[in-house]
């Protein structure tokens, strides 16, 4: 008879397409090759007792095993006749086997029903319990011993699962066990240890899950890699197994609610109601939980959004859709990026599932109506683009994930724009108490700045002074402008409450985000004036999160600028006079420059494109786009448009001579995207050419304002 | 499929082509990928079909997979004859 480490080897021998070096099975199998050298005779004798051919040792190449059909399959049958009758488990066997038992009864067991399946005596399951134990308190659980009902094994859900699965890792690989689970009994060569451990996933049709991963994949269009994937089909596998049993897994509140924020948990959600139809289960919130966290850790790469063939649409989508939210709330999130970013990601996920009808569980919907009604609210009444778009209803179960965004991103607004009141201190000299009472301030508040500690007499004085939101004093001052609160000069307990109630109705003259900004602003002007900058952007970045500015979008990098904020009176210039095509473009370049887009070496740049590239960026007859790479000195995102008095050859075979010369520059691949889009639509119209030629401006604002309003 | 609209910088005419070519397929009823990329980057790229300004016709010479290379990119109808032409074949 072959022990299970020789069966294995066969297997691996016949599966194997080409000779398999003994070194290399020596390393798979952690063992010497001594070791696999002893186990290669083991298996031609037991292949000879059986009147089967020889193993063939092929020199330098390695060992083979190619019979015939008829052969092979009475190898496997012999293979799987092995049973626990006639091999003999090591201990370490025996106690996976007894952990599997353990792990797979709905309720309790007895020592005699362990001993009856691994073929031992009661003796010694007994003395294996111990490492058992040892196994089990190492993963959190422990075994429960019922005189008369047997044993059981306790513990968190989550820690039991984490036990499963790292049974299953420690015991095999985890290609392997994905095989096991998927194969069904028969095929397999089958070892007794894998066969107890397939006990876990007994009778569970592995196709649904499959079936759901690949629906999570099309979503986040993504792949996952072979052992992330493996792991999600095995991780499912068993969540599904243990809901069958009632066995449900709880996952930390404030985890839980993180998870919720990514779009990978409305994808999670909708493979459980898959799954939940195929398999008559009811799956609980906690799982989804779960899953998303596989979700999170499985993909390969973060699928780019602008390479989706939609990309353009989902951009003007979210932009509108965040525009609408933001107007039925009195709320500007126009600057919050991680909110355009987030709703981005999430949009094209859920248009898939709406295109396909993918049914979808909101697990967290109720509580969303509940905590965020008019976000909820005002969510479903500004989805008519995206419904428009797809041409389909939005259910409240999508709306509510939305609405888990907008939710987020209304309380980074508070945040950021948490205010700082400007406040002065009163006492009766304006020295000694209302020194020590501005000190307890200060200490107590950090959104108050003291500006001033003064006498109540010099009160009428200060009040004229409009940046002061509020007194706060030690005797009444009979202020009538300003809100003013009467504190004992210690500022015990009761008092701290006070004031906070007091600032939170009253709103400060200049709010601490307009402050900062425009002190940004202000810095930056400074700093133009007398200073050369190599790096506008940069500059602008740093010295915002210097600031804390938590979104900074510089006047370069409003998102996305439309056309008619780049086209406007200072930057175009109909009938300029030039003499060549070089002369042309760097005519039109000037207005860059002069109008702060670019550096000086931007207009060379373009010029020497055209030397280099040929005169290609001649798009259209009569129009030319010259432009360069945002490293080129691009200092902010912009456009120029210049006609000539007498149109210019570039050496364009169909598009010659070229009159309209509109100069492009971005900071990056896609800031002028809208721009541009609009741009071409502007071009294609006849009128707007006619307008150009004649030197009508006014004229050609005004369609620029039409188009934008379109 | 696949398709890779090239221009010099990565940024400007290919990135129009690439909105225009969206439009386009929209209207034959077909789907594709559309990337843009500047001429650098072309040569490791592998695409279905390539499309660019007529300029570009002599760089791009060497690559083996179908092109179609366009006078104007601003007027669709250029493109869209053909795009038609070229899913005739």
């Amino acid at each position: 008879m072959i022990d299970e480490r020789c069966a294995q080897l066969l297997g691996q021998i016949i599966s194997s397409e080409k000779p398999i070096k003994i070194s290399e099975l020596a390393k798979k199998f952690k063992v010497s090759s001594r070791t696999i050298r002893y186990d290669l005779d083991k298996i031609d004798d037991f292949l000879k007792t059986n009147d089967l051919p020889q193993l063939i040792r092929k020199p330098n190449s390695g060992i083979e095993y190619a019979p015939m059909p008829s052969q092979k399959q009475k190898i496997m049958t012999l293979l799987e006749e092995i049973t626990s009758y006639n091999y003999v488990l090591t201990p370490k066997e025996r106690q996976t086997m007894i952990l599997t038992e353990l792990f797979q009864a709905k309720d309790y067991i007895t020592i005699d029903e362990i001993a009856d399946v691994l073929s031992v005596s009661r003796g010694t399951v007994s003395n294996d319990l111990k490492p058992v134990r040892t196994w089990l308190a190492h993963h959190n659980l422990q075994l429960e011993s019922v005189p008369h009902f047997g044993l059981k094994v306790k513990g968190y859900e989550q820690d039991l699962r984490r036990a499963v699965i790292s049974l299953l890792s420690e015991n095999m690989e985890v290609e392997k066990a994905l095989n096991l689970i998927k194969t069904p009994i028969h095929r397999r060569i089958n070892i007794v240890a894998d066969k107890q451990i397939k006990k876990l996933f007994q009778d569970l049709d592995i196709l649904p899950i499959e079936k759901s991963i690949q629906i999570a994949e099309k979503q986040l269009k993504t792949t996952f890699a072979d052992n992330a994937y493996s792991g999600l089909v095995i991780h499912l596998a068993l969540a599904i197994k243990r809901i069958q049993l009632n066995k449900n897994i709880v996952m930390p509140e404030e985890e839980l609610s993180r998870l919720k924020f990514t779009k990978e948990f409305a994808v999670a959600s909708s493979m459980v109601a898959f799954l939940e139809e195929s398999y008559n289960i009811k799956i609980p919130d906690d799982e989804i939980g779960y899953i998303t966290i596989h979700l999170l850790g499985g993909k390969v790469t973060e699928a780019d959004i602008f390479s989706s063939k939609e990309w353009l649409q989902l951009q003007i989508l979210t932009d509108e859709i965040i525009k609408t939210i933001g107007e039925k709330l009195n709320k500007d999130f126009s600057i919050d990026t991680e909110l355009h970013n987030g709703l981005l990601k999430h949009l094209e996920p859920t248009i898939y599932r709406l295109r396909h009808n993918l049914p979808l569980k909101n697990p967290i919907l109720h509580e969303i109506k509940r905590n965020y009604p008019e976000i909820f609210k005002a969510v479903q009444l500004s989805l008519k683009p995206l419904e428009n778009y797809i041409g389909k209803k939005i259910p409240d179960e999508e709306a509510g994930f939305i609405a888990i965004h907008i939710g987020a991103a209304v309380e980074r607004n508070k945040a950021t724009c948490s205010n700082i009141y400007n406040a002065v201190v009163v006492c009766g000299t304006g020295v000694g108490t209302a020194k020590l009472l501005s000190s307890r301030i200060k200490s107590q508040f950090n959104n108050i700045n003291v500006v001033n500690t003064i006498a109540s007499r010099q009160i009428e004085e200060t009040s004229k002074n409009d940046r002061v939101d509020l007194i706060i004093s030690t005797i009444p001052t009979g202020s009538k402008d300003i809100p003013e609160i009467v504190v004992n000069p210690l500022l015990p307990e009761k008092d701290i409450e006070r004031i906070y109630r007091l600032l939170s109705k009253i709103q400060p003259n200049i709010s601490a985000y307009t402050n900062n900004q425009n002190q940004l602003e202000e810095i930056l002007k400074i700093i133009d004036k007398y200073c050369i900058i190599k790096d506008q952007q940069e500059l602008a970045r740093e010295l915002s999160s210097f600031l804390n500015l938590a979104s900074y979008n510089s006047s370069k990098g409003v998102a996305q600028p439309v056309l008619k904020d780049l086209l406007t009176e200072k930057t175009i210039e109909l009938n300029v006079e030039a003499s060549d095509w070089e002369e042309a473009i760097r005519k039109g370049g000037e207005v860059l420059v002069r109008e702060g887009f670019v550096e000086p070496r931007y207009v060379d740049a373009m010029i020497k494109n055209v030397k280099e590239l040929g005169p290609y960026i001649v798009i259209a007859p009569g129009i030319a786009m010259p432009h360069a790479r945002p490293e080129d000195g691009v200092k902010k995102t912009g456009m120029s448009l210049i006609t000539l008095i007498e149109p210019i050859d570039f050496g364009h075979v169909q598009n010659d001579p070229v009159k309209i010369i509109l100069c492009l520059c971005s900071v990056d691949n896609n800031s002028h995207i809208k721009a541009l889009s609009q741009l071409m639509k502007f071009i294609s119209d006849e009128e707007v050419i006619k307008g150009l030629n004649k030197g009508d401006t006014s004229y050609v604002l005004n369609k620029l304002t039409d188009l934008s309003e379109e | 499929m696949k398709i890779i609209t090239v221009c010099g910088m990565g940024l400007g005419t290919s990135l129009m082509m690439k909105m225009n070519i969206e439009s386009v397929l929209k209207k034959l009823g077909k789907s594709a990928q559309i990337d843009n990329v500047d001429l650098g980057s072309i040569k490791g790229v592998d695409a279905d079909l390539i499309i660019a300004s007529k300029e570009m016709e002599t760089r791009l010479n060497s690559l083996k997979c179908p092109k179609i290379f366009i006078n104007n990119l601003i007027d669709q109808s250029e493109l869209e004859q053909k795009l038609r032409d070229f899913f005739k074949n």
